[in-house]
């Protein structure tokens, strides 16, 4: 790869305009990648201009929730929100004395992330598992998933909107949102590229949708084979040096604040997973992908020992706290018919995961 | 701001339009161009930006001092001025640590135990490079081989010439400064060629550099316990291609950018594993600093003229190996190269014939033994301390079992890697120009893809190895 002078060329023009044609290239195909998700999800950067955005931020509690009262479409997915911005029935603040009202928080695996319709997602499911069992329309099944959620946030969502609907029985499913700050904050004890001070600079927008569709699908191609790590020394966190004192602290506040609203009616359910140690590598490797994209610091082991540990976190919170537990990573198997990537479940997770639900709530009596 | 970023992409082009427009504002030009030196600086590191400056002011008011001053004597104080602060900087911010610790365990050697706290110091991005930059304007204004330089601004601009902060090539004075005068005339081929090295260096790093370093040379340096010798062994071989991906990609990148501005930086490699000998390596590796090495040093402790040629040329290395970085690897890598070089230096003088004289299988076996030498030497250079370099060799040597994960990706592009280093630099040549006078749109959407290749496989920004030194 040696170099030569070139003799021939058009000068700083034709430069300009490769470098022209190359720009146009990029965003023409940004443009198809937003029309197709304008197509199949009716969300897309078209929104942002027509300032119809599918998720607004909420003036009163500061979070991100869907624009209420809309339906927003496309041939993959359609997402109908009610009045508190929620992909949830619309529901009265006022309650009928013989309703029974579930509410189940938690983020995107909530909120149905692969559903197709809101009837499709398990919470949508359990509501209509009661109604088939009792024949009449006696309990409501309240929706309080949302997109990127963490603890915090369910925090407040819980006692802004959910608590004046006045539910009888709390389901909380965490999710893995939480898990992300953990690759922010980089390897403890080595200085971060962020100790330094330096002038900022331009990144691409959240909306664009080329670079992350290239990451999330193209994560095995970037993976190091078989059983040693990947990412680099600098990059590499052991998740058994994790401080999950922080993930506790916010859990027993959630926790704690559910059971001062609905009593001993809470359950808190641990996050299942599509990939297991069970299975052979390459098929681990596969189910993981994007729970490896969001989390780029843990190699395959110590991403199976975060998920672990946070899991074994709400056990002893539920335990400690006197709540009940559903163990969903337990109950619900590693099996991909259940799952659409590693974590978000497929059509027949929802259908299990509402039925699951609904035998517990049956079998502890907490719906009668 | 990394090469490999939107906001470099957007950088550049900011100033490359700017540039051009102000092609016949000489003055407004330069200001421009140090302005964005500084601004693209200070996006890795705004407080360093500041030790930049410190080598600019006294390089700058040692090579005025150097060139009033009427004795010998003056001269040799301003240099010795110049020397002491850039070298204390250098010292400080990179070895200080090492030298501490080094003293602690002498002293413990000798039974005196000491605790001396380990400073938390944070490494200048770029100080090897700028410090020697700096320097050299100095040593050449004392030597006679350069005049004063009497812009102020001029010389800031060389010190902090944005293609060449980072990792060089590190650029002479009497190489740099008379084109800010005298830019390179605006003609056709200097833009395709900057386009087209630019284009280059993102190719050897992304397809080369970045998947050598993921799926070998990591893996391989991170378990060596886990692997087979074979995988050992092939990672060795990965670690110089990857190495030299990466630098030798950076170079063609800060090379193509400078010359978009009209500026023409120096080659720094020559097909460096076509070499027949380990001395011929070094005039082919990383040539701006290994030139510095011996124009500065070398030359400076007497060369071959005076004193132990021998002891000059370990010196010489042992100082090229510090400059890598501080550790006894990196120590003992020179001196592993100091004593090959003053070997065959010995053998040339003791016998007739040069390795440069041969043909056929002798060249061959030249260039293999070269090679192997040089690839094997560089696990010291890998390796976090001596004592991981040595446990690496001695895995590989006596590695009985483990897997040799080696994925159909990381084969291709280590074949591609060797065949395109062994191909005829014709070839290439004649390739390079096909491509360029290939039509805007055909080049356009090989660029086009070339960026979604770039997202593929460095799933973000990985660094470019020699920024840590």
């Amino acid at each position: 790869m040696g170099d030569r002078t070139h003799t021939g060329g058009s000068g700083p023009w034709r430069v300009l305009r490769i470098i022209g044609l190359v720009a146009a290239l990029l965003v023409a195909a940004e443009l198809a990648l937003q029309a197709r998700a304008h197509y199949r999800y009716g969300q897309s950067v078209f929104n942002m201009v027509a300032s119809e955005t599918m998720y607004v931020r909420d003036e009163a509690t500061g979070l991100r929730l869907l624009r209420p009262n809309r339906v927003f479409g496309g041939v993959s997915q359609v997402i109908a929100s009610n009045e508190y911005g929620l992909r949830s029935p619309s529901i009265d603040l006022k309650r009928d004395p013989a309703e029974m009202r579930i509410a189940v928080l938690g983020a995107s695996t909530v909120m149905g992330a692969y559903a197709k319709t809101n009837s499709d997602t398990f919470p949508a499911l359990l509501e209509k598992r009661f109604e088939e069992s009792t024949g009449d329309a006696g309990v409501r099944v309240i929706n309080a998933g949302m997109l990127g959620f963490t603890l915090r946030e369910q925090h407040v969502l819980l006692e802004h909107v959910i608590a004046p609907l006045q539910p009888d029985v709390l389901i909380i499913y965490p999710g893995f949102n939480d898990f992300a700050r953990y690759c922010m904050e980089g390897t403890a004890g080595k200085p971060s590229r962020r100790s330094r001070y330096r002038l900022p600079t331009i990144s691409l927008p959240g909306w664009v949708l080329t670079v992350d569709l290239l990451l999330k699908n193209t994560v095995s191609i970037r993976d190091a084979p078989v059983i040693v790590p990947a990412a680099s020394e600098a990059k590499r966190v052991d998740a058994d040096t994790l401080d999950l004192d922080p993930y506790r602290a916010s859990l027993l506040e959630l926790v704690q604040s559910a059971k001062s609203l609905v009593g001993e009616r809470v359950v808190l359910s641990t996050n299942a997973r599509s990939f297991s140690t069970a299975q052979d590598h390459d098929t681990q490797m596969r189910l993981s992908e994007t729970a490896r994209h969001y989390n780029q610091c843990f190699d395959l082991a110590n991403l199976h020992r975060v998920y672990d540990r946070h899991n074994e976190l709400l056990s002893d919170v539920a335990l400690a706290v006197g709540v009940y537990l559903l163990d969903s990573a337990d109950r619900i198997p590693a099996d991909p018919r259940y799952f659409s990537d590693a974590s978000h479940f497929s059509a027949a997770g929802e259908r299990l995961m509402a039925d699951l639900l609904y035998g517990f709530l049956r079998e502890n009596r907490l719906i009668e | 701001m990394g090469f490999q970023s939107l906001h470099f992409f957007v950088f550049m082009l900011g100033v490359f339009v700017l540039n051009h427009l102000l092609r016949s504002h000489l003055g407004m030009r330069k200001n421009v161009l140090l302005l964005a030196s500084y601004y693209f600086y200070m996006t890795w590191d705004v407080a360093f930006a500041g030790l930049i400056a410190l080598m600019t002011v006294v390089n700058f008011m040692a090579g005025r001092g150097i060139a009033r001053s009427r004795t010998i004597t003056g001269k040799r104080l301003w240099l010795a001025v110049a020397l002491s602060v850039c070298l204390a900087v250098l010292a400080y911010f990179k070895y200080v640590n090492f030298f501490l610790d080094s003293a602690v365990s002498l002293l413990r050697a000798v039974g005196l135990f000491v605790d001396v706290p380990t400073l938390q110091v944070v490494l200048p991005i770029g100080i090897s490079f700028f410090t020697f930059q700096s320097l050299s304007y100095t040593i050449d204004v004392y030597r006679g081989q350069q005049t004063q330089c009497r812009s102020f601004r001029d010389f800031a601009l060389f010190v902090s010439f944005f293609p060449t902060i980072l990792s060089g090539p590190i650029t002479r004075s009497r190489q740099l400064l008379p084109q800010f005068e005298q830019p390179l005339p605006a003609d056709d081929r200097r833009y395709v060629d900057g386009l087209y090295l630019t284009v280059r260096g993102f190719i050897k790093k992304i397809l080369f550099a970045d998947i050598l370093a993921t799926h070998i040379v990591n893996p391989a340096f991170s378990s060596p316990e886990q692997l087979s010798g074979g995988f050992l062994l092939l990672a060795v071989y990965a670690y110089s291609f990857q190495i030299y991906m990466d630098l030798s990609g950076y170079t063609d990148i800060a090379r193509g950018s400078a010359k978009l501005l009209g500026f023409e930086l120096p080659r720094n490699f020559d097909y460096p594993y076509r070499a027949v000998s380990v001395s011929n390596f070094w005039q082919r590796w990383h040539i701006s600093m290994s030139s510095f090495f011996r124009d500065y040093l070398y030359f400076g402790v007497g060369g071959s003229k005076r004193g132990n040629v021998y002891l000059n040329l370990l010196i010489t290395f042992v100082a090229i190996g510090l400059w890598h970085g501080a550790g006894w690897n990196f120590i003992v890598y020179g001196l592993v190269h100091g004593s090959i070089v003053g070997f065959e230096r010995w053998r040339r003088t003791s016998r007739s014939g040069i390795a440069s004289d041969r043909t056929g299988w002798r060249l061959a076996a030249s260039v293999l033994v070269t090679f192997q030498i040089v690839a094997f030497s560089r696990v010291l250079f890998r390796a976090e301390d001596l004592q991981s370099a040595v446990s690496y060799l001695g895995h590989l040597l006596s590695a009985t079992g483990g897997v040799f994960p080696l994925s159909l990706l990381a084969a291709t592009s280590l074949t591609l890697a060797v065949i395109l280093h062994y191909l005829p630099g014709r070839w290439i040549w004649e390739a390079r120009d096909h491509l360029v006078r290939l039509p805007a749109v055909v080049q356009a959407m090989m660029i086009g893809s070339l960026c979604y290749t770039l997202v593929v496989f460095s799933g973000g920004e990985a660094p470019f190895v020699y920024f840590q030194f």
